[in-house]
């Protein structure tokens, strides 16, 4: 298979995890576009590790290391969209604004 | 593949503070009568004394040179994924020193009551673990997994008191990491494409030579680890979560947040740009003045705005960083060093303070420091001290030292747009700091702060005081770190 399919193929998979990241609102969606995101690393990685065949297995390696640390990333992500879920009522990454900066604070101090 | 007696040396730190963490973890779990103040007390002596080991640890072998974990290449010098070096040695002190100061802001009566401190502690040497690890690391996949080990815990430090505050800045902050780690391993996978190997020092030999048709997605795969970093570091643009994390956050966990993690992030980007992705005269090093030079105005104007101090002290964190990534660009690791040292001694001292006023004055306002030079003179002065040595005026010598040294840096490169920009933001840096000094120093409305502080805040931003004045005698020990 020439190395261009996979590496497209990844791109396409990243591409797809940016714009969910970008548009969705659910926190949950958006969790799920870094999963794409991270998974098309993964193809990345292993379509260079059978290309370049280096003896060390490098990329394969660390495709699996990445496979570990999307799980790590997942179950603390989901831990805090859990609370934020207690706190808000919902799990909408956009209309948690408790924090914004307020505008008329820094007017009466100036 | 067998360890040698070389490389259980190279991890000994970061290994007995996991194992401190561990200990912590198990001892929180196992351990539950005795009063809470025992408790407390107990766990702070355990991760004290893991980080404290790794503060001897580093002072005996600060001269001695640890490459470990190496295989060897088939051509040069041998591939090692672990170095422990005099830039590593400087990196550590200045990490484990931003450790230790948290674990005392975060003694019994002082930690927040509705965070757990078994979980607290142990959060707190994972992450040092990890920060310690990715000053060390020389390899790819090592950055990658270090810097994972120092973020994750920081984001459940940020929302560990369970409220809607604290869970919004936690989510805020670990959606913009997991976004920027997802980035800087796609640069990573085509990095490893075009030079075929993880091992920075490899890496850092084939870029020149590989074809020119891949020379472009070198570049776009050393931007995307850059940006990566870019969005670890809160560099502007990438630095919108900052803000409200810090105000989201506890006291102490800001200040963990301003100290080790981001020391971490500047650490490990120190080492990526000076060992590999960004070699000298490479255009990524433009890239990386270009972000400095965006990073201090947009981090300096935004500070001069705010009316809380933990966001001030947010935004003027970003706009450090901006002076720390100028000596980073031309490569300078004893200036860039020499900075965060100073920064992470302020830092902790000016945080201490402000968790302190915080306890009694929930708002947090600027005005709430209104008269405490007079009505609380040891605190107002110390605070006065850290406020000049961030903005850099004599007295505060450190600051203005260390600030010269990153211009210098920046002279000899002869970027001189960027020394410019730096000119101009010491003076807005100035109008910052100053603004807080006079509320110190102004007549009370009402009645003045004044209070009882905790002994151990008191030994804590009393020692860091004291650790600034010596540095502002002796300003050559900042430099010293890195021979």
């Amino acid at each position: 298979m020439p190395l261009i399919l996979p590496l497209l193929l990844a791109v396409l998979l990243f591409c797809l995890g940016v714009y969910g990241v970008l548009a969705r609102r659910n926190a949950i969606t958006i969790l799920m576009s870094f999963e794409l995101m991270l998974n098309a690393v993964n193809l990345n990685l292993v379509a260079f590790d059978a290309w370049r065949l280096d003896g060390l297995a490098t990329g394969q390696t660390l495709a699996v290391f990445v496979i570990t640390l999307a799980a790590a990333e997942i179950g603390l992500g989901l831990a805090i969209v859990l609370l934020l879920f207690r706190g808000h009522g919902h799990v909408d990454a956009d209309t948690a604004r408790d924090l914004r900066e307020q505008p008329e604070l820094q007017e009466n101090e100036l | 593949m067998t360890m040698t007696w070389t490389d259980w040396q190279a991890i000994a730190v970061p290994l007995v503070l996991a194992l401190g963490a561990i200990t912590v973890l198990l001892a929180d779990a196992l351990w539950r009568t005795g009063s809470k103040q025992v408790r407390h007390t107990v766990i702070t002596l355990i991760t004290g004394a893991a980080i404290l080991f790794g503060l001897a640890f580093i002072a005996v072998q600060r001269n001695s040179v640890k490459p470990a974990f190496c295989r060897p290449a088939v051509e040069g010098p041998a591939q090692c994924s672990l170095v422990f070096e005099p830039l590593t040695v400087g990196l550590w002190a200045v990490l484990l020193i931003g450790g230790l100061g948290v674990v005392g802001l975060s003694a019994y009566r002082l930690l927040d009551v509705d965070i757990p401190v078994g979980e607290y502690h142990f959060l707190l040497l994972s992450a040092l673990t990890g920060a310690t690890v990715l000053a060390g690391a020389r390899d790819l996949a090592t950055v990658v997994i270090a810097l994972e080990v120092v973020s994750l815990p920081s984001f459940a430090m940020v929302a560990l008191r369970r409220d809607r505050r604290g869970s919004e800045g936690a989510l805020k902050a670990f959606l913009v990491s997991v976004l920027s780690t997802a980035v800087m391993l796609f640069g990573i996978s085509y990095l490893y494409g075009v030079t075929g190997s993880l091992y920075l020092q490899t890496i850092v030999t084939r870029l020149p030579a590989i074809d020119p048709d891949l020379r472009r997605v070198a570049f776009a795969a050393g931007l995307f680890v850059i940006v990566g970093f870019g969005f670890k570091i809160a560099a502007v643009p990438f630095h919108g979560w900052l803000p409200d994390t810090y105000a989201g956050a506890p006291v102490e966990v800001a200040a963990f947040l301003a100290v080790v993690s981001k020391s971490a992030g500047v650490g490990g980007l120190l080492v990526l740009v000076t060992f590999g992705v960004a070699p000298s005269g490479s255009s990524l090093r433009t890239v990386v003045c270009i972000l400095a030079a965006l990073t201090m105005t947009v981090g300096n104007l935004a500070a001069l705005r705010q009316a809380e101090a933990v966001r001030l002290l947010a935004w003027s964190s970003i706009g450090q960083v901006g002076f720390l990534l100028a000596p980073l660009a031309v490569g300078d690791a004893q200036a860039a060093v020499g900075y965060l040292a100073a920064y992470v001694v302020v830092t902790l001292g000016a945080f201490g303070a402000v968790a302190v006023v915080q306890r009694h004055r929930p708002a947090g306002l600027l005005t709430d420091y209104r008269g405490m030079v007079r009505s609380e003179p040891g605190l107002g002065v110390a605070l006065v001290f850290f406020l000049v040595v961030l903005a850099g005026l004599p007295p505060g010598l450190a600051g203005l030292f260390t600030k010269f040294a990153a211009f210098q840096a920046v002279l000899d490169a002869h970027i001189g747009w960027l020394a410019a920009v730096m000119a101009v933001n010491v003076m807005i840096g100035l109008a910052v700091y100053l603004r807080w000094i006079a509320e110190l120093f102004r007549l009370p409305a009402d009645d003045p702060f004044s209070v009882d502080i905790e002994n151990p805040a008191v030994a804590v931003i009393s020692t860091c005081a004291g650790a600034a004045v010596v540095l502002s005698i002796l300003p050559s020990t900042l430099f010293a770190l890195v021979t």
